[in-house]
């Protein structure tokens, strides 16, 4: 934990940085006990319960905020932070108002903090996945690193055809035997190659091309309209459906900038020593290309967060995608637009989904500023 | 230069090909039926009556949906060359459902003629446990029981020609037609045009006002870096990169607009007046003072990031040895600025254009929902919302059409404004 800080300091972070994280952090993991409408603790006569909605205990402990997100109070609907509200004493005060059914806002938002951070962070790990593999892939072998003799150029042609078959048409049985052949296959016609003398024609695998007319068809459809279209194509809304979908428009921008690093590293001395005294490809890239693109990965997934954050709030803001019973900062949001007097609806929520964007964004921006400085030193003064 | 551009302009075809490709894949994905959407909007699907066999075989007809998906096929060879013959939905589910599981197509369609002999009617196909439903019915039950079933088939391929369905769809794009709006049974395309302008109007007042504006607050930045209002406008600038246009949106629109709660009037309440009979571009005049406050919203948005982009390129020139040499020659720091990193850092201010406009596309499409203006984005929503599919992929395909061309301009000017590229190579 020290040492994670420690790290984030180094990154050039800022003390409101870490803190922000922090706190964010928190509400996410404690999110539940600290908004919950029953007893977190609770003695009766049948004995001890955890979490639980028991009416009148002998002995309980409450959370410090005695609402769920779908709780409702149907005394106070749409009552704002400052107006007069129907409740008991202090401690039922909603803090930051209701909404048009008597939701709790303070408790639908720290709630709201858990699925901001799964789809923020799931997301974007998973766009950076197979960004980063397709990076790697692309910015390493280009489009002359894989090299296949041209007399075995049937048997890659072949595969191809009866891979892109099998995904089609063929049971999942099937399609593990067929791409473990490939793989085997693959593995064979390597090893194959080493001995392979120097003057034998092959032709190069054009991998950086495909990636990169990849990319573009990706970009070249706009990646709100293929959310609106595969979300009803996946059928019932949930979560994880916007985070696959998420994680599939926004693979090429990963790609992109990776890929550029990468090439960056490629074009080193050190590389092209590296591959001449005979070092494997796998090595080079654990050895050297690897370590070389920590920072820009960071980097990335810093504004990736953020943008994941910010496609789905506009997602659950438009009503799509999220279940209607899931609470979500751009879901109160929603709200807000049906009932332009509750000034409360709009900010609150908003300020959320604002400060965690910003957050990302300057951290970010902190880390990209830092390894360009570093860069600068490295080179030494010009 | 030439050969460069139509090198370029030949890698166009294979991305726009797969997009389309794509958006045909996943128009026959969708879930909802194109021949029930139609005959809904002509009245001969009310809700209460079954849809007549008779009405659903001619508009699937009519809609070309008996053509083969795609120049060829290949699939395993229990499938039938084409599948969208049959014209009834239960049995073409059916049918589909059993080809999966590995039964032959001779199997199922004698199964199929045994049940018209029977007469019984195919919405039987359609119950959840089919076996249970049949087994009211003797003398196909068998028949069906019968049917036996292979894991595996050799592959088949099939070719059809230019008579198919993506072959007509694709077609239509250069005919002008795009199909049919399913909702109210108008061209497409005119539809698109009609929006198209309100998206415009709204995208270009925004491009053009943060660039010249961006520009020149970036390149004020870096004029003045030390002094206090610079310092605090990048602050404010990177507040409004950051901000949700959405949100801004809405603040403005619960606090400005003057309901109940707003603080005070500055602009007009939201949506818009129509003005029937009179041209999009008459009343998109007439409306301007509307659509104030949305060009409001996606300008501080664009300006923020141009600024931003501009000033941080044209430090990175700053920081370069040239510069240096500049400076000590005795040129002032303005001249410096105005002679030699400007035109440098204009280099990656092109590249920025081509992300610009599909950008802006996107970030109005919110706006529009939020402020009611019957534009691109908010007609592609509808459209989706309300199943009607060949407006929404007639909006996908001049996107991304414009989209990849925005691209290929910005590679020029690339060109153009950075000596070091040579086209010849």
């Amino acid at each position: 934990m020290k040492s994670l800080i420690t790290y984030m300091q180094k990154l050039g972070l800022t003390k409101g940085q870490i803190w922000g994280l922090g706190i964010f952090l928190f509400f996410v993991v404690f999110g539940k006990i600290i908004a919950f409408d029953g007893y977190l603790v609770a003695f009766s006569d049948n004995g001890i319960s955890v979490m639980s909605a028991i009416e009148e205990p002998n002995f309980g402990i409450r959370a410090p905020i005695p609402y769920s997100a779908n709780s409702i109070d149907k005394n106070n609907r749409k009552t704002g932070p400052w107006d007069k509200q129907d409740v008991s004493n202090l401690y039922y005060r909603h803090w930051l108002g209701t909404d048009s059914i008597g939701r709790d806002i303070l408790a639908g938002i720290i709630h709201g903090s858990y699925l901001a951070f799964l789809i923020g962070f799931v997301a974007s790990l998973l766009a950076l996945m197979i960004g980063s593999l397709m990076a790697y892939l692309s910015g390493y072998f280009g489009n002359t690193g894989i090299r296949i003799p041209i007399r075995f150029l049937w048997i890659g042609v072949l595969l191809i055809l009866v891979n892109t078959y099998f995904l089609f048409y063929g049971n999942v049985r099937q399609i593990v035997i067929i791409i473990s052949i490939t793989v085997m296959t693959a593995y064979f016609l390597h090893k194959r190659k080493l001995k392979l003398k120097v003057s034998t024609p092959t032709w190069g695998f054009p991998l950086d091309i495909i990636v990169l007319r990849l990319i573009e068809v990706f970009k070249s459809i706009p990646a709100l309209f293929l959310i609106l279209v595969l979300l009803p194509i996946l059928g019932k809304p949930s979560y994880w459906n916007v985070i696959w979908i998420i994680a599939l428009t926004r693979w090429p921008t990963i790609t992109r900038h990776l890929r550029a690093e990468i090439l960056n590293v490629r074009k080193e001395n050190f590389i092209t020593a590296a591959q001449s005294s005979g070092l494997s490809d796998s090595r080079i890239f654990v050895k050297y290309i690897l370590p070389l693109s920590i920072s820009p990965l960071i980097i990335v997934t810093a504004f990736g967060i953020s943008s994941a954050v910010l496609l789905e709030s506009t997602l659950s803001f438009l009503g799509i995608g999220v279940p209607v019973d899931v609470v979500t900062w751009g879901g109160i949001l929603k709200e807000a637009r049906l009932h332009l007097n509750a000034w409360w609806l709009a900010l609150f929520p908003g300020l959320c989904i604002y400060g965690l964007i910003y957050l990302f964004n300057s951290i970010g921006d902190r880390i990209n500023d830092y390894v360009l400085k570093s860069n600068r030193q490295y080179e030494g003064p010009v | 230069m030439k050969r460069y551009l139509i090198n370029r302009l030949l890698l166009i075809i294979p991305t726009l090909f797969i997009v389309s490709v794509v958006g045909f894949y996943l128009s026959k994905q969708v879930p909802q039926d194109p021949v029930v959407s139609l005959l809904t909007m002509r009245g001969m699907n009310t809700g209460d009556v079954e849809i007549k066999a008779e009405d659903y075989a001619q508009v699937y007809l009519e809609l070309h949906l008996d053509l083969p998906n795609f120049y060829f096929g290949i699939q395993p060879s229990n499938y039938p060359a084409n599948l969208n013959k049959v014209d009834n939905a239960y049995l073409k589910k059916f049918f589909k459902a059993g080809l999966n599981k590995g039964m032959t197509f001779e199997d199922l369609e004698a199964f199929s003629n045994s049940l018209v002999e029977n007469n019984i009617p195919f919405e039987v196909l359609a119950s959840s446990n089919l076996k249970q439903a049949l087994s009211k019915y003797p003398s196909v039950y068998e028949d069906y029981s019968s049917i036996q079933s292979r894991t595996w088939y050799w592959p088949n391929a099939h070719f059809h020609g230019f008579n198919n369905q993506y072959h007509h769809w694709v077609t239509s794009f250069f005919n002008g037609g795009f199909g049919i709006s399913l909702v109210d049974g108008k061209d497409a395309l005119p539809k698109a045009a009609k929006a198209i302008q309100w998206t415009l109007a709204i995208t270009l007042v925004d491009l053009v006002i943060s660039l010249l504006l961006g520009m020149l607050i970036g390149i004020y930045l870096v004029n003045h870096p030390e002094t206090r209002f610079s310092k605090f406008l990048s602050q404010v600038l990177y507040a409004f990169y950051s901000m949700p246009i959405f949100w801004l949106a809405t603040l403005l629109i619960v606090f400005f607009t003057g309901t109940e709660s707003g603080i005070i009037q500055l602009f007009p309440s939201i949506g818009i007046n129509i003005y029937p009979g009179e041209s999009t571009f008459s009343q998109i005049l007439k409306n301007f003072h509307k659509l104030i406050l949305p060009i409001l919203c996606l300008t501080l948005h664009s300006l923020a990031y141009i600024a931003r982009f501009m000033s941080r390129s044209i430090q990175n020139e700053m920081d370069k040895a040239y510069i240096l040499t500049a400076l000590s020659k005795g040129l002032s720091r303005s001249e410096v600025i105005k002679r030699h990193a400007l035109p440098n850092a204009m280099i990656p201010m092109v590249t920025l254009m081509g992300a610009i406009l599909p950008a802006a596309f996107t970030g109005s499409l919110v706006l529009e929902i939020l402020f009611n203006i019957p534009g691109f984005g908010r007609l592609l929503f509808s459209s989706i919302n309300l199943a009607d599919w060949n407006v929404a992929f007639c909006i996908m395909m001049i996107i991304a059409f414009v989209t990849v061309m925005s691209y290929l301009l910005v590679d020029v000017l690339y060109g153009i404004f950075n000596p070091k590229i040579r086209f010849d190579q």
